[in-house]
């Protein structure tokens, strides 16, 4: 007994201190690739206040920490003073989304996901409204920060700072359309 | 000699189960010759035998099965894909080894080395010939896969006992499909590019872990440099290793239970007395694998060999722009539109179809579970033990739905990219969308495109809106005297407004179906319809 005994407690030391190691490396694993906050991304200048009139649909480019250059688009909401900027990539399969101005929409090239000037889903597959990219509009100057992804409190507190949430009017746009998501 | 009869013979005290296969290990008799003796007076199988130690490890039988196995005669060509197949993949490590040599995997810089490289590739016959023997050898794998996998659920060669030659060949599909999509990347065009972006994005669909797998797949939010030394990585180390391992498996299965459909073939009575490993009187009309069907997949590897140097030599791999991150017209001047490779062109298709969340989840993550599924259930749930088509309905009908339906959404995926329909009769009462519209796009929009930079004569074409305003010649329609508006008189080349201009500039000229139905439907009013 004593020699099943000890070998059996030995064994159940070994056990639970592999679990322990293994779940440490785990842990640190999982905080490791744990994307940056990335809205917290160095804010660049993109323009100045004047740039951006209301109505206006423009193209910036912001490079993030990474070195990495995304499109943005900057909005004048309508209807609100707002510089809004969302992200160029579509909320389906991150094709690059198109300003048309003939329809006032954001079209994707890949499958036909539109978009309102609200940066809303409005026809297609997307499953949810463009990510936002932080905006910050100081003595005339006009900086942009790092991304805002959709489904997070930020974005959600941007969308009611602009403005651009569910303001979407059915109809607006020709075409069958569905409304489908949570904003 | 003894010693490798001990292995069957000692297998003999316990009852068989009368399961398939097991027929091939019945008892030998105690002297006969188990042998091929002209083989084993060969001087390499006597070196080989003692250095492998074939006869000391009992893997003697498996080496003489695999040489001796009989084989019909005359075999339908579909059954050797898969020797095709492995001539294809030696031709993709052979050309890859080579390209390594001129390639630089990195997207840090500007131009980005790794399409400058690709780029330089094509500045020499020889290398660019070795780079589109790679192109096009990995389109004709994907091809010839698709070919062996229906040849071999036709022929119901995933049922028992060759389970796991099915799984391993999922393996094989999948390290494929892996390959294709990783190796696109490695030039960096904007082909690459998008193709990439797209495909990955897919990652973020996973419930929970997806946003997280994605990012840890690209190494950034969106495709980025880390993007491609891990695709680098895994196309040249992680999955050819894979592979090799996986086709080892494969091809020793086929050794072990043979082909199905020379199995179906073989007299019953060759069966009965036939023990694996052993050299038993061949039936007629049947050959030994070694040489003669060494010999055909010789042939079969060296035809195929041809077509690929014919199509190398006459059809460079294309190679778009380099990667632009931003890619919006007209911020971007090689705006490139993404469109997939075209074995995705049926999925591509599909995800058009949906409307919002719900869809959208179930195309993207739900079809492609249900397939994978399907096949790596399939010899498990298809229990119906017959191999002959006759007897196999249900299955097959299935297949050829499945068939039908990748075939059907590929071509429509293709055709949705196709340009302006033309038209060879004038319609009568043309819709504004449905048959303006695309000529619009594809013949004028390069100039007249409505964005401030490119907008030629102040003309926006391709809305509604800017056709109804018109250019700097004024109103483009004259719904009054539709004949006598600009468009009509400028894509006729005979406007007093601008002597001796055609439209499209530069451009072949619309015919005249296509300018009549521009000019009817001015006749009707020019509705927005
Ligand atoms: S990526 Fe935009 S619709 Fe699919």
């Amino acid at each position: 007994m004593p020699e099943t005994g000890r070998r059996s407690f030995v064994l159940g030391v070994l056990g639970a201190v592999g679990t322990l190691i293994a779940l440490g490396y785990a842990f640190v694993a999982e905080r490791f690739m744990l994307p940056p906050p990335e809205s917290a991304s160095t804010l660049q200048k993109v323009g100045t206040s004047q740039d951006f009139q209301p109505g206006d649909v423009k193209l910036v480019v912001y490079t993030g920490d990474g070195g990495f250059p995304d499109g943005v688009y900057m909005v004048r909401v309508p209807g609100s003073s707002a510089l809004a900027a969302y992200d160029e990539h579509c909320a389906h399969l991150q094709c690059p989304v198109q300003w048309v101005a003939g329809t006032q929409t954001f079209d994707c090239p890949c499958h036909g996901s539109v978009y309102s000037i609200q940066g809303t889903n409005i026809a297609g597959p997307a499953p949810h409204p463009l990510n936002y990219h932080t905006v910050v509009e100081q003595n005339g100057e006009v900086y942009v920060g790092g991304i805002v992804p959709w489904g997070t409190p930020q974005w959600q507190a941007l969308a009611v700072k602009w403005g651009t949430t569910g303001a979407w009017v059915p109809g607006a746009v020709p075409g069958t359309i569905r409304f489908s998501s949570k904003a | 000699m003894s010693k490798l009869e001990k292995g069957p013979n000692a297998q003999e005290s316990v009852p068989s189960g009368g399961a398939r296969g097991e027929e091939h290990i019945l008892p030998a008799a105690p002297n006969e010759e188990v042998l091929d003796p002209q083989t084993e007076r060969s001087p390499l199988w006597k070196y080989v035998n003692v250095r492998l130690g074939l006869e000391k490890t009992g893997l003697k039988p498996l080496v003489l099965e695999a040489m001796n196995a009989p084989h019909p005669r005359f075999m339908n060509p579909l059954d050797y894909m898969g020797d095709i197949l492995l001539f294809l993949f030696v031709n993709q490590v052979v050309t890859g080894l080579l390209l390594m040599t001129h390639y630089n995997g990195s997207a840090l810089g500007s131009p980005f080395p790794a399409y400058v490289s690709t780029l330089a590739m094509t500045h020499t016959w020889w290398t660019a010939f070795v780079r589109d023997l790679h192109f096009w050898g990995a389109n004709a794998m994907v091809i010839a896969l698709a070919v062996h996998m229906a040849r071999v659920f036709y022929v119901g060669a995933y049922k028992p006992p060759r389970e796991f030659q099915w799984l391993s060949g999922l393996i094989l599909l999948a390290c494929t499909i892996g390959l294709a999509l990783s190796g696109y990347l490695l030039p960096w065009d904007q082909q690459s590019y998008w193709a990439t972006q797209v495909a990955t994005a897919m990652v973020k669909y996973i419930p929970f872990v997806g946003h997280d797998l994605l990012f840890f797949l690209r190494g950034c939010r969106y495709t980025c440099a880390s993007t491609l030394t891990l695709f680098f990585a895994i196309h040249v180390v992680l999955l050819p290793l894979i592979l090799v391992l996986t086709i080892g498996l494969h091809v020793l299965l086929v050794i072990i239970h043979g082909q199905v459909d020379v199995e179906a073939r073989l007299p019953e009575e060759y069966k009965k007395k036939h023990r694996f490993g052993q050299v038993s009187d061949f039936p007629k009309g049947f050959v030994p694998f070694w040489p003669n069907i060494v010999a055909n997949i010789a042939l079969y590897s060296a035809g195929m060999a041809l077509v690929l140097v014919l199509i190398a030599a006459n059809k460079a791999a294309p190679l778009t722009a380099q990667a632009n991150y931003v890619n919006v017209p007209p911020a971007v001047a090689a705006y490139y539109r993404p469109l997939p490779v075209w074995y995705f062109l049926n999925f591509y298709q599909i995800l058009k179809i949906a409307h919002g969340s719900l869809e959208d989840h179930l195309l993207v993550l739900g079809l492609p579970l249900i397939i994978v599924v399907a096949l790596v259930l399939l010899p498990f749930l298809d229990r119906n033990p017959s191999h002959r088509a006759k007897d196999r309905p249900i299955a097959l009908t299935v297949g050829a739905l499945f068939s039908i339906g990748v075939l059907y959404y590929t071509y429509a995926g293709w055709k949705s990219e196709q340009p302006a329909p033309v038209i060879t009769k004038a319609i009568l009462h043309p819709s504004y969308q449905k048959n303006l519209l695309p000529i619009f796009n594809t013949q004028c929009t390069p100039c007249h495109t409505g964005a401030a930079s490119s907008d030629l004569a102040n003309f926006q074409i391709n809305t509604y809106a800017g056709i109804m305003k018109g250019g700097t010649l004024g109103p483009a329609i004259n719904v009054k005297d539709p004949a006598q508006s600009h468009i009509i008189l400028l894509l006729e080349g005979k406007d007093p407004a601008a002597p001796g201009l055609t439209m499209p500039l530069g451009g072949t000229p619309l015919n005249q179906a296509q300018i009549q139905t521009i000019e009817n439907w001015i006749k009707d009013g020019a509705p927005n319809n």
